[in-house]
């Protein structure tokens, strides 16, 4: 035997020593080691094909992007976080078996100083040797001359995150260890403690949106990322400039806070045992079978389709969660009686969080911050041709958006409570709407399947306000000189694409803009643009849109990119006149009507003999309610039917206005070269008497419109 | 002096330990028998400091032994089940005693391995049972322990290595006044080397003093009564034991020799005869008075 003496942490690294190896590996053969293979042959083909301009860009990419793009960072998260915990989980090894237990607790050595110990442990064993692997990508980066290439910032704080989700997965390590006694009950634990409050959140936020009307279920990612320790970290290794600290960090502190406190406590002969605490019983045996409860009602809900399916199934759930909780904390066959109360108690919160949300006991879907406490109102229309964010701060826009609110909120509650609620309305307009209020923000998504005239003086004033048209200068950057590209799209919904060309020469897609090249053009559009929307009224919105703009926007100062699009409109003339110039007239005749004229076209005017909303409602075919069919007795006619019509898509319910509560209209515009093109194909002939096309099956429709106020 | 101080352990609803207390001397070996399950080992692991006991405490002077590294620094205990540190040799297991017991004396391991014939740089895993215990033998006496608490340690060794611990256990118990408490089924054992000896049974200690007090208090008598002696006035004794063949009783009585004498005299006998008892038998009579065998 040697004599060199070594201390009990020395002692413990030198025992675990290989614990250190293998990280090193691990994290060597992904790192450094990929450096290796990868950076040489990319800075020799850069080198090589690229032009001297664009290689220190592709070079940074060589050592930055290339190594943390977007797919190889899910396997970082994973691979760093499994690091950890697996290395919490080895250096606790003597809490998964009896005699090492034993032999443990033997030692004259407190429990705080051991556990201490084991930080050091995973600090010189894990953590150490992942910074090394760090410093020799970064040996590799500087042995092929790019160090200069490295965006330092980004590298780091890349680098920063990954240890971070390192430590995570060893403070939850930890915890699972020691409320457990096995390894395998560690690995569960681990899983529980990671994602499961957050699965059980996406679960009931599922049911939510399912149930309520108004929910934005999308926010739950957002939520998650500001309280979710795991998703905090997962959406920080992304973006390490938006890294929310505050729950990662809380949840690191209380994993280990939590484990040295139970570590102290926790008694020697629980080794072995699948849970180390007795309480631990009571509380998995409540909280798992309410995560099994969950999962399994939705699984039973998605097959059958029903309310009561939900319940039978989250029932099932919660007996079969508990029965193989009951086994597995056993280790052996057991029945489910024992303790009866905790799946009872589960399945009864589940059943009453069913019945809360069919109920809306709360009021979720009726509430809107009273109008006095008011500082804003963001709305969105949902469906809509493009992404019109708008904030409305002063009290007449204020006002009237706080009445229609109320109206769309009115429609919500003639709604019937269940759990369709939200499937039901995928084929809806709808508004999503933020209210402002006392420094908290409230979301709601207010459905707009009815059309109605009560809600036009409100848009009327909106539409007309200041806010409204500063709200859209700012949402598509027409003002903050940010924009990059700029291109021209045709709105395809009233002529085919290609008929602007054919009639006019136009064609839309060769009008694309760049401001490394067009950057007065760019100026110069933004502003007429910018007059344009100044000028907008409501019955301007009404008309359907002739193009839309792509606009791609690049802050330097913020180093943020965006992504947007404006529609516009017949009467955007000063910018139209720029992009048309002397056809401008003569596209904006053809596009709002003109192309009726054609005497390709056939045009329909069928009125019904009830209300859009009772068919809806009561699931009538439109085609048994015929009250009138009418052809248009010459082009102008049908030009001037196109002119009195808006179109019916689901989006423009936001502004369908001006309609009859017991009868509506619509114009159906055929083409008879599309007609003769596809009669073989869906086996059908035109008929002399053209009114009876609407009634044929199977042939193409060009266009549905409705009829204003007829 | 270990002093264990009404202790109290349960395992759920298992009651393993009830209310017991012990007092131990330096320079005192102690044996412990007992029952299966009456709570041998759960009591040394409480002694050593491994377990927490519900109730009580055990001091070692006075100091707490639970979480205090001082108290546990000078207890070893031997466990029916020698653990190691996984694929440790003698020599790794040496270095983990030398890093958290300040009188760990690694000489004095060499030499133990030497009178115990152990390779200090093997596997120890890859030792017979019995091998086994016999480094954890030389493990826990190179700590130079003030307390040795064994578990079942005589089981499995050869009867040469029993003497050869006996006697390393003797020396040490008279050159450093160890306090050993041995604790097992095997009488012959403790007999031969213990000072004291306690019954353990469901958790309490029922029995307990000098190996030869205890021998002494219980007493085997084969004897022929007069004729006229009726089986009443032999219950009057509350023999442990009674069985009669023709005139011919064996009676297993408790109490002072001599006034047993004195009071069976009274009797007339024409043949009596105070036959010696062992340790396993006064055991099993102890045991038997409490209802075990009946379980």
């Amino acid at each position: 035997m040697r004599s060199n003496k070594l201390n009990a942490t020395q002692f413990l690294l030198k025992r675990n020593l290989f614990i250190g190896v293998m990280v090193f590996l691990i994290v060597f053969f992904t790192l450094p080691f990929w450096g290796l293979a990868n950076i040489p042959n990319a800075k020799e083909n850069i080198m090589t094909w690229q032009e001297p301009a664009y290689q220190a860009e592709s070079l940074k990419n060589v050592v930055t992007n290339d190594l943390l793009n977007s797919q190889s960072l899910e396997s970082w998260v994973v691979l760093f976080c499994a690091l950890g915990f697996l290395t919490a989980m080895m250096m606790m090894r003597h809490l998964f078996s009896r005699r090492q237990g034993m032999l443990h607790a033997a030692l004259p050595d407190k429990r705080e100083t051991d556990f201490l110990r084991r930080i050091i442990g995973y600090v010189v064993l894990c953590l150490a040797p992942i910074v090394l692997n760090m410093l020799l990508y970064l040996l590799v980066v500087a042995v092929n001359g790019l160090l200069p290439y490295v965006e330092w910032g980004k590298l780091l704080a890349k680098f920063g995150m990954m240890l971070l989700i390192n430590l995570y997965g060893f403070a939850i390590g930890l915890l699972a260890s020691v409320l457990t006694g096995t390894y395998w009950a560690a690995l569960l634990a681990g899983a529980v403690l990671i994602v499961g409050a957050e699965g059980l959140a996406y679960l009931w936020n599922y049911l939510a949106g399912r149930y309520l009307h108004t929910m934005i279920t999308g926010g739950v990612g957002k939520t998650l990322v500001r309280y979710s320790p795991a998703f905090s970290l997962y959406k920080g290794l992304y973006r390490p400039a938006e890294f929310t600290w505050v729950p990662a960090m809380l949840g690191i502190v209380a994993a280990l806070g939590l484990s040295f406190m139970l570590y102290r406590i926790r008694k020697a002969e629980a080794t072995e045992r699948t849970l180390a605490f007795g309480w631990l019983h009571t509380v998995m045996g409540f909280i798992l079978p309410l995560m099994g409860g969950s999962i399994v009602g939705i699984v039973v809900f998605l097959s059958f389709l029903t309310e009561l399916s939900l319940i039978i199934g989250m029932v099932l759930g919660v007996l079969l969660t508990y029965w193989i909780c009951r086994m597995i904390f056993n280790q052996r066959f057991c029945g489910i009686l024992k303790q009866w109360y905790l799946p009872a108690a589960a399945a009864l919160v589940l059943i009453l969080g069913v019945v809360v949300l069919h109920t809306d006991v709360f009021g979720y879907d009726h509430f809107m911050p009273e109008r006095d406490k008011l500082t804003a109102i963001s709305y969105r229309p949902q469906s809509y041709h493009t992404n019109e964010i708008v904030t409305l701060t002063s009290d007449e826009a204020l006002d009237a958006a706080y009445g229609w609110c109320t109206l769309m909120r009115d429609e919500v509650d003639s709604m019937e409570n269940g759990i369709y609620a939200n499937t039901a309305g995928t084929s809806m307009s709808r508004v999503a709407v933020t209210y402002h209020f006392e420094g908290r923000t409230i979301r709601r998504m207010y459905p707009n399947s009815e059309i109605r005239n009560d809600a036009q003086p409100y848009l009327q004033t909106i539409i007309d306000s200041d806010d409204y048209k500063q709200s859209l200068i700012r949402e598509f950057h027409l003002a903050d000189g940010t924009i990059q590209n700029v291109y021209v799209n045709t709105n395809g919904r009233m002529f085919r694409n290609d008929e602007l060309f054919t009639e006019f020469g136009v064609m839309p897609s060769y009008m694309n803009l760049d401001k490394a090249r067009d950057a007065l053009t760019i100026d110069k559009w933004m502003k007429a643009l910018r007059e344009d929307i100044q000028n907008r009224t409501l019955a301007d919105k009404k008309m359907d849109p002739i193009f839309s703009l792509s606009i791609s926007t690049r802050d330097e100062k913020t180093g943020t990119s965006d992504y947007t699009s404006v529609d516009i409109y017949p009467c955007d003339t000063n910018f139209l006149k720029l992009l048309l110039g002397d056809k401008c007239q003569d596209v904006i005749d053809y596009a709002t009507g003109g192309y009726a004229a054609d005497e390709d076209v056939v045009a329909l005017q069928v009125t019904y003999n009830l209300s859009r909303k009772e068919m809806a409602d009561n699931g009538i075919d439109m085609k048994n309610e015929v009250k009138a069919i009418k052809l248009a007795s010459s082009p102008e006619e049908a030009v001037e039917w196109v002119r009195c019509t808006q179109s019916s898509h689901v989006g423009s319910y936001y502004f369908m206005p001006d309609y009859e509560d017991k009868s509506f209209s619509r114009l159906y515009l055929y083409r008879k070269s599309e007609l003769e093109m596809s009669k073989t194909y869906n086996s059908f002939e035109i008929p002399e008497d053209l009114t009876q096309l609407y009634t044929m099956e199977n042939i193409p429709v060009g266009i549905v419109r409705d009829f204003v106020g007829k | 002096m270990l002093i264990v101080n009404q202790i109290d352990k349960s395992f759920g609803k298992k009651r393993a330990i009830a209310d017991l207390s012990l007092r131990l001397e330096e320079g005192h070996i102690f044996g412990m028998l007992g029952t299966n399950g009456a709570g041998k080992s759960t009591l040394l692991r409480v002694m050593t400091g491994i377990l927490k006991p519900d109730r009580g405490s055990v001091l070692l002077d006075t100091m707490p032994v639970y979480e205090n590294p001082l108290a546990k620094q000078e207890i070893c205990y031997l466990s029916d089940e020698p653990t190691f540190l996984p694929n440790a040799s003698i020599a790794e297991m040496g270095r983990m005693q030398a890093a958290y017991y300040p009188s760990f004396d690694s000489q004095k391991l060499k030499e133990l391995c030497q009178r115990f014939a152990l390779p200090m740089n093997e596997r120890i895993t890859s030792f017979s049972k019995g091998t086994q215990k016999r480094a954890q033998i030389c493990l826990g006496l190179s700590l130079n322990p003030r307390v040795l608490l064994c578990d079942e340690t005589f089981d499995g060794l050869d009867p040469v290595m029993r003497d050869n611990f006996k006697r390393v256990l003797s020396q040490e118990t008279i050159d450093r006044g160890l306090i050993t408490v041995l604790a097992g089924h095997n009488q012959q054992e403790m007999e031969d080397i213990c000072d004291s000896v306690g019954f353990l049974h469901e958790g309490k200690l029922v029995c307990s003093g000098d190996l030869d007090s205890l021998l002494s208090d219980v007493h085997r008598v084969q004897l022929i009564p007069a004729e006229n002696v009726t089986d009443e006035q032999l219950a009057a004794f509350r023999p442990l034991r009674l069985q009669r063949q023709g005139r011919l009783c064996m009676m297993t009585l408790r109490g002072d020799r001599a006034q047993l004498e004195m009071e069976l005299n009274e009797l007339k006998p024409m043949f009596m005869e105070f036959l010696p008892l062992s340790l396993e038998e006064v055991f099993i009579l102890e045991m038997e008075d409490r209802g075990y065998a009946q379980q």
